[in-house]
């Protein structure tokens, strides 16, 4: 959990939002891919701040890096993986478990227990089908 | 933008309603905007805009960039999509949904429980244990309840959240 907010703040870059703008430009070149020292001169940023975020888009399988030789220097080109092409889809599955699309699923996620079980809409999911009727 | 965002309007419309859907829309289009700019371009309400952010704002759909304004002296906050891949909010909503229904199945297994047949409310047995199991709200007494039904229904529940693949 640490880790992963350490993460997310390190993925904020000052509001640029440079990962989601390295993800549109890896997109954009397609099949082809792009080189990693375009992305940075476009992007304007330095080596040492982009390697962290393409090392992390590629632990997050979104995009491959490989070294290829580009005008007799080793360099890395940037591509798209299949994850990145792919539109993430909703299977309508999702739509029978209630906490799902619930406004406060954060909220039961960070707080207790009693939470969790007053919740009414997941009571009424749970119970309704299946308390006997009343006498 | 890509087509990608889409998704995140398709979301935000299930959980936080059709205002939220319009917001997110108009944020792919524009990229960024204020409150004000917001309520002007979909003609809602400017109150009902800021719930509505705040709202998109704890389920982690859209961020904001805070400016000072130098004459004023308040600040101005400029909206727009989260940076987050729209997976990874997938994903992220996935693993708090599975463990808000794991805590809840732990409680369910770990407990027994009581219904009252005149008014149907549905009791834990330390709440009715000390009440000699009758119904502290209409003196019935209590009939045992198979809890195996609730159990199962979240172990399905959890089960096909764990399987799905939103890639």
């Amino acid at each position: 959990m640490q880790s992963e907010e350490r993460e997310l703040k390190l993925s904020e870059g000052g509001g640029e939002q440079l990962e989601k703008r390295v993800l549109d430009i890896v997109s954009a070149a397609g099949e082809a891919g792009v080189l990693q020292r375009d992305i940075w001169r476009i992007l304007n940023i330095d080596s040492r701040k982009g390697s962290k975020i393409i090392k992390r888009l590629e632990r997050m399988g979104l995009i491959s890096r490989e070294v290829v030789v580009h005008k007799g220097r080793k360099v890395y080109l940037i591509k798209a993986t299949p994850k990145l092409r792919q539109i993430p889809k909703l299977p309508s599955e999702l739509d029978e478990i209630p906490c799902f699309y619930c406004p406060l699923l954060p909220v039961c996620f960070a707080g207790d227990l009693a939470r969790i079980l007053t919740c009414e809409k997941l009571n009424r999911w749970l119970l309704d089908s299946y308390l006997p009727p009343r006498a | 933008m890509s087509e990608k965002d889409q998704v995140l309007a398709i979301l935000a419309r299930k959980i936080h309603g059709e205002v939220a859907g319009r917001i997110i829309e108009r944020l792919i289009k524009v990229g960024e905007a204020t409150d004000e700019q917001l309520s002007q371009a979909l003609g809602i309400e400017i109150g009902t805009i800021r719930r509505v952010l705040n709202e998109l704002y704890e389920s982690r759909l859209v961020k904001y960039r805070r400016v000072r304004d130098e004459e004023q002296g308040w600040y101005l906050y400029y909206w727009r999509l989260t940076d987050e891949y729209p997976t990874r909010v997938l994903e992220e909503r996935r693993r708090k949904a599975v463990e808000v229904l794991k805590r809840r199945l732990e409680f369910e297994k770990s407990n027994s429980f009581f219904y009252c047949p005149s008014c149907g409310t549905r009791f834990s047995f330390d709440e009715v244990a000390d009440n000699m199991f009758r119904c502290p709200y209409c003196g019935t007494d209590l009939e045992a309840l198979d809890g195996s039904l609730v159990t199962e229904k979240l172990e399905k529940a959890i089960k096909l959240l764990e399987s799905i693949k939103f890639e």
